[in-house]
């Protein structure tokens, strides 16, 4: 089976992951290894932007939010962007205009993460969670069918939230990925060190960038395969003629900056 | 490499700056004279100077008891009402000492309790301050009495094992930065750091706290509805309607302690409860009985909505606190 395939079934997995609760087990004690509101009336997982928020304001040192998160970038990186995270794949499903855009713009996303974590701190409260997209889909939206929501201020804050980054998602491919998802900035510390790794031959790379058109995160493949942007989603593997790119589980294999 | 230095000396800065900046006692307190010296049958003064050295205010300062065998308080000490941001205030308490008073040097603790809020959560701390107490004969020399810190993990040493970790962190990134490649040692340290964090995060519940964090949701923290922070009012139509109500209802308050919305909907009902002799209520804290929610269909899936206002007979909830007067009144009408 090809890659991509493979990529769609894991992906439909993280979605069925997401709504466990269907099945009545309720809430776990396992951290989301990506963007999920705990909120969900269907989630049995906790999200680990909500939790790091709320272990803030409670003063908690965060030392199993800090295990969970490590282990998570160890194994996969941002993998868990391209192949797991539900709202990752709806980005994915937008995802028509696979636009390269200046890379140092994708730094909006660690100032996203360090003003959550200062908001949450300054003011003892989930301000991200307030603003959340992925909390807009999977909260918001199913409460107000089920009653315990209503068209107030607070909801159609989060309907803005959503439709800004729709229509993001419309304009750049995986724009909430690339730029603001404060998960995708934890993930990213871990993304070259982490077991699956975007692998270059390069003595089988031509230099044709013909991988980079794939890219939904906008990279050029075979100069960037160790990005910390990289979601790992494997489309420049299937796009290059000369198999130079493949995905796989390996140990991190680490250069200096000068090694490149 | 060097984003994983960044990525090590990030977590470092947090662990460390989360282990100095947790929830922490906010006052310091000195207390003198050190001894204090009393004779048998006899009265004096114990002062406790109290500094603020944080950037919230402490509310409610209060001496609320006193040990010490032979020891009591002679009257009741007033109460500091606030110390802003890094200002100070004095507790003066006059301590009685009866016949039982030992002879020597006395081991005596007063017990004080106070509040600082952040935004609207907050916190309340209870500290032990010891103090030697001194026949008026048997004083030999002064003994320095320092104030018991209060912490809010008392059996484990936190401060110590996050910047141990931290320092850890900052040795591997050094070790890295010198070897230049060694993946196995990128693996052994994340390792390490990640089966160690978990360990401990286990051995200290928090995964019990992350469980019960993602099971209880508070209507205003992910933005279902704004947190109301006013003092309820009843109009008097309401209060008409209330007093009108035949029936005998049992109300139940679903809350959970650090629930911004909850404190306005606990008030609201206790008002409600007010008007009428035939309206009574309880509140449940979710947290510590969250059978009971289960039991009356408030959790769902494991999962409980705070607050919560359950009409009993009817088994009817009105969640959240947004136009609360009317749905509650709406419920209570329900039976007529």
């Amino acid at each position: 089976m090809r890659l991509g395939r493979w990529r769609k079934l894991v992906q439909g997995s993280g979605i069925l992951f997401g709504l466990f609760g269907a099945t009545g087990i309720g809430m776990t004690h396992i951290i989301f290894p990506g963007l999920h509101c705990y909120a969900c009336p269907l989630a049995v997982t906790v999200c680990p932007i909500g939790l790091i928020q709320n272990l803030i304001v409670f003063g908690t040192p965060p030392f199993f939010w800090l295990g969970a998160i490590v282990a998570y970038g160890l194994l996969a990186g941002r993998g868990f962007c391209g192949w797991f995270c539900p709202f990752g794949t709806l980005n994915d499903l937008l995802s028509f205009r696979k636009v390269r855009i200046r890379s140092s713009f994708s730094l909006s996303k660690y100032v996203v993460l360090a003003a959550t974590l200062f908001a949450a701190w300054r003011f003892a409260d989930t301000i991200f969670c307030k603003l959340c997209p992925a909390a807009s889909v999977s909260a918001s939206i199913p409460y107000l069918f089920l009653g315990v929501a209503k068209v107030n201020g607070p909801f159609l804050i989060h309907m803005a939230t959503l439709g800004g980054t729709l229509i993001g998602m419309v304009l750049i491919s995986r724009f909430w990925c690339r730029y603001l998802c404060p998960m995708g900035a934890v993930l990213s510390f871990f993304n070259r060190v982490s077991f699956l790794r975007l692998k270059l031959d390069a003595s089988r790379c031509a230099g044709c960038s013909a991988c980079a058109p794939s890219c939904p995160m906008g990279l050029d493949p075979h100069t960037e395969y160790d990005n910390h942007n990289c979601i790992k989603c494997g489309a420049c593997t299937e796009a290059c003629k000369f198999s130079a790119l493949s995905l796989g589980f390996g140990l991190p294999v680490l250069k200096r900056k000068r090694d490149r | 490499m060097r984003q994983l230095e960044c990525a090590m000396i990030v977590v470092c800065a947090l662990l460390v700056s989360v282990a100095a900046h947790g929830q922490q006692p906010i006052l310091e307190f000195t207390l003198s004279p050190q001894p204090l010296r009393l004779a048998s049958g006899g009265q004096a003064v114990l002062s406790i100077g109290i500094e603020n050295g944080s950037m919230y205010d402490a509310d409610d300062i209060e001496a609320i008891g006193l040990t010490g065998e032979g020891l009591a308080l002679a009257e009741d000490v007033e109460p500091i009402e606030l110390i802003p941001p890094f200002e100070a205030g004095r507790l003066d308490m006059l301590v009685a000492a009866d016949s039982g008073l030992a002879s020597g040097l006395t081991d005596a603790s007063v017990q004080i309790i106070y509040t600082y809020c952040i935004g609207e959560l907050c916190f309340q701390f209870a500290e032990s301050l010891d103090f030697e107490v001194a026949m008026e004969e048997a004083v030999s020399e002064t003994v320095d009495v320092a104030p018991l810190p209060s912490d809010p993990h008392p059996t484990f040493p936190w401060r110590t094992v996050a910047g141990g970790f931290g320092l850890a962190l900052l040795l591997g990134a050094g070790i890295l930065r010198r070897t230049g490649r060694a993946p196995g040692l990128v693996v052994f340290l994340l390792l390490t750091v990640a089966i160690g964090a978990l360990t401990i995060g286990v051995i200290d519940r928090q995964h019990k706290q992350a469980k019960g964090i993602g099971t209880v949701l508070c209507t205003s923290c992910v933005g279902i509805e704004e947190a109301r922070t006013e003092e309820p009012e009843l109009s008097s139509a309401s209060i008409a309607a209330i007093a009108s109500i035949p029936s005998e209802i049992e109300l139940i308050v679903f809350s959970a302690e650090w629930c911004h919305a909850c404190p306005y909907a606990k008030k609201l009902v206790e008002l409600v409860a007010a008007q009428s002799d035939r309206i009574s209520y309880r509140v449940s804290d979710v947290e510590q009985e969250p059978e009971l929610a289960v039991q009356h269909g408030v959790a769902g899936s494991g999962r409980t909505v705070v607050p919560a206002v359950l009409r009993v007979d009817t088994g009817e909830v009105a969640f959240g606190v947004e136009d609360l007067e009317t749905r509650l009144l709406d419920m209570l009408r329900g039976n007529e």
